[in-house]
């Protein structure tokens, strides 16, 4: 853990600075997985924004210290889903729907400024992104948190609460589903 | 005891093909850090100082709806009682019998027909 539960029993009464050193001690780890679970680099901050209003306004729900990071990355999660969810509802495909990063990044390439290795993060992140975008938001949190940020079983279960076979069953079905929508792609580019 | 020690099997494992885990694992590196704006934290409080203020205007918008509330009540029910007390209440207030003998009572000052006139 990186905060002593002292310090988090210090921000439940209401001490200021103490909820601002858990938001610092957090905000880096937590701003990196929310980059991850919704591909939008410049719509991190709203939601890690909106992560820490959460963790500020049920903190007296907190009863161990054990609870505390599964319990803040399970906030992290729903803040994600409900922003993908609402990314969905107004969903474009203009060019100015492309994140910050993607018009950058094709500015650049354009005028040749863009190295090998930008080029290939850019290609990852697309391709990542693109094969996401075939799944449901469910699927893409569970299948992120579990192939990209290598969560464990044990730590999934305590995110989603449920036990491990009932786990290992969502796992199974949104795998199933990634490789569809894989397979897709790759039969529309073929 | 099989009964009890049965669980639900869990599903075989799918295992993703290696194009698509190399893909995945090459995406947490694909993606930038994001450091925080330096209004990070300003902001965040302003969102907590708005939200507490709307949780608290909300409450006392509550307050006074169960002050309203109560208030109605009990106008509503000083309105049930205080109709009991008025005129119209006593005769309603007289069960059947008494009014049976009253009419009876009353029925007897009038003269029975004359059996002749029959």
């Amino acid at each position: 853990m990186l905060v002593e539960f002292e310090l988090i029993q210090s921000a439940r009464a209401g001490d200021d600075a103490a909820f601002n050193q858990i938001v610092a001690a957090y905000r880096k780890r937590i701003m990196g997985t929310i980059a991850r679970l919704i591909g939008r680099p410049e719509d991190v901050e709203d939601v890690a924004q909106e992560v820490f209003l959460r963790l500020y306004f049920s903190l007296d729900q907190l009863r161990t210290a054990e609870v505390f990071e599964p319990w803040l990355y399970r906030l992290t999660v729903n803040a994600a889903y409900d922003h993908l969810r609402r990314q969905k509802r107004r969903h474009e495909s203009r060019m100015s729907d492309l994140s910050e990063q993607q018009v950058v990044m094709a500015d650049a390439t354009a005028s040749g400024k863009a190295t090998v290795e930008e080029r290939r993060r850019t290609q990852v992140r697309e391709e990542v992104q693109e094969l996401l975008e075939g799944v449901s938001e469910e699927d893409r949190i569970l299948l992120t948190l579990k192939e990209v940020e290598g969560l464990s079983l044990k730590e999934l279960e305590k995110i989603y609460r449920v036990n491990e076979n009932a786990l290992k069953v969502r796992l199974f079905r949104a795998r199933q589903r990634v490789i569809k929508a894989f397979e897709s792609k790759r039969g529309k580019l073929d | 005891m099989a009964f009890f020690s049965f669980r639900e099997k869990p599903a075989a494992s799918v295992e993703l093909p290696d194009e698509i885990r190399t893909l995945l694992s090459q995406y947490k590196g694909a993606l930038p850090d994001i450091e925080p704006h330096a209004n990070f934290m300003p902001e965040l409080w302003q969102s907590i100082e708005s939200r507490r203020r709307l949780s608290l205007s909300l409450g006392r918008i509550a307050k006074r709806f169960v002050t309203a509330a109560a208030a109605l009540c009990l106008l509503m029910s000083a309105l049930f009682v205080v109709p009991q007390k008025s005129p119209t209440a006593s005769i309603s207030s007289v069960n059947y019998l008494d009014v049976l003998s009253a009419a009876s009572d009353d029925s007897a000052d009038v003269d029975p027909l004359p059996v002749e006139n029959l």
